[in-house]
């Protein structure tokens, strides 16, 4: 599920390069706004999960959006 | 609530007009990387919109759509029993600008006029009350005036806006129709979200201030003034396809409606990506879906009329159309109609 996760946000996003789930999403050159809201899209899609944007802010890493959707899944 | 159903009444015509100022969002803005240019156009589908220049006010344009429409559909001003204006840019803060109108259109001093303020769900909540009016009796024939200058609200240098929100006055002439097939409707209302699509100062909660129109980097993180168009873009996106897909979703199964019995769904033109997705998530086929906002962006309550105008002005055949119509955003306040277009007088959209 970890794997698929990653793949569907690398794609979300349009990033080419590595992707840790530690890293900081906010660091990335392809994070602005519009890759905010094709991040909503996919999560909305993928996992029928919506978040706003105050539980966004919470998220530091990669592996807190992973873990915020696991916990919504249970 | 009961169920909205009106009988009998008919949109006789709709007409549109645009300035002929035309802002490129590949071309101009040079304060932002070619790069992200192209990603908004991507993202928004908006390849360029229309500004109003200085001395032209939504009044002006909506009056030009009118007299154009009353002339093609050959009515006298002065059958006009209402005018209705919908906007969030009138000429005046008081009179009402629809007051203006009346002397200017030449109707007669029995004719009911106002104004009312919405955006994005401007037009279905406008047909609600037109047809509430011919519906209860006393009106026969009315003029919807529906239209916004938003480019006088947003500051020109704000990147969540400076993509999206284009210019343009629309008028539909609604009637009472013997016979006319039923038009069944369905408005929501939050304020609880009021905040998110706002201009926080410059009216009388937080009056205008040397402060206020400051530009200057707010709490968002976003460039502008106290006075200038506010979007939590995150928000609104979610609002649309939570909120709004719910409802319109409701409202075909409350209504039994077969989506295929459906000709073309028409959403507000807030931006390709989400419109794009509410009409998936209501398994609408996109060739049913129509848009307008490549041409003229994100035009607030005129959206859903001026893409009506858009399509119907060139279309081969438009003898018996049935549309969803759907509005949604500031307020937030939101809306659905089921309306069967019946050989609707569709005059080519006005440059001016």
């Amino acid at each position: 599920m970890k794997d698929l996760f990653l793949k569907r946000f690398v794609e979300a996003i349009e990033r080419e390069d590595e992707t840790k789930m530690e890293d900081e999403f906010r660091n990335y050159e392809e994070w602005d706004s519009l890759a905010s809201l094709s991040l909503v899209s996919m999560i909305d899609d993928e996992y029928s999960i919506n978040f706003s944007h105050n539980e966004l802010e919470k998220m530091k890493t990669v592996k807190d959006i992973y873990d915020f959707i696991v916990s919504k899944s249970v | 609530m009961t169920k909205i159903v009106f009988k009998d009444i008919r949109i006789a015509g709709i007409s549109g007009a645009v300035p002929k100022n035309k802002v490129n969002n590949l071309k101009d803005h040079k304060f932002i990387s070619l790069e992200e240019r192209k990603k908004a156009i991507k993202l928004t589908g908006i390849n360029e919109y229309r500004k109003a220049l200085t001395s032209q006010c939504t009044s002006d344009f909506c009056e030009l759509a009118a007299k154009k429409l009353l002339k093609d559909l050959r009515i006298k001003s002065d059958s006009i029993d209402g005018i209705i204006f919908i906007t969030q840019t009138p000429d005046y803060i008081l009179p009402s600008t629809a007051c203006l109108l009346q002397n200017k259109l030449g109707c007669y001093q029995t004719t009911l006029a106002f104004d009312v303020n919405l955006g994005c769900s401007g037009f279905v909540y406008g047909l609600y009350i037109a047809c509430s009016f011919i519906q209860g009796g006393s009106l026969k024939r009315v003029l919807l005036l529906v239209g916004d200058t938003q480019t006088k609200l947003s500051y020109n240098k704000d990147k969540n806006v400076v993509f999206l929100l284009g210019d343009a006055g629309t008028a539909t002439i609604i009637e009472a129709s013997p016979g006319a097939p039923e038009i069944k409707m369905k408005f929501m209302t939050d304020g609880s979200r009021y905040d998110k699509l706002i201009v926080p100062a410059g009216g009388f909660r937080f009056p205008s201030s040397k402060e206020t129109r400051t530009i200057k980097t707010q709490a968002d993180g976003g460039i502008r003034s106290g006075e200038h168009i506010y979007m939590d873009g995150m928000e609104i996106f979610n609002f649309s396809i939570i909120d709004v897909v719910k409802t319109v979703k409701e409202f075909i199964e409350d209504e039994n409606i077969e989506i295929e019995e459906i000709d073309y769904l028409i959403l507000h033109q807030a931006n390709k990506f989400m419109t794009d997705k509410i009409a998936k998530k209501l398994m609408f086929s996109p060739e049913k879906v129509l848009y307008s906002l490549d041409y003229y962006g994100n035009t607030s309550c005129a959206s859903i009329p001026l893409t009506i105008v858009h399509h119907f002005s060139k279309m081969q055949d438009k003898s018996y159309k049935r549309c969803l119509l759907s509005g949604f955003g500031v307020g937030l306040s939101w809306g659905v109609v089921d309306i069967l277009l019946e050989d609707i007088c569709c005059p080519p959209v006005i440059e001016y």
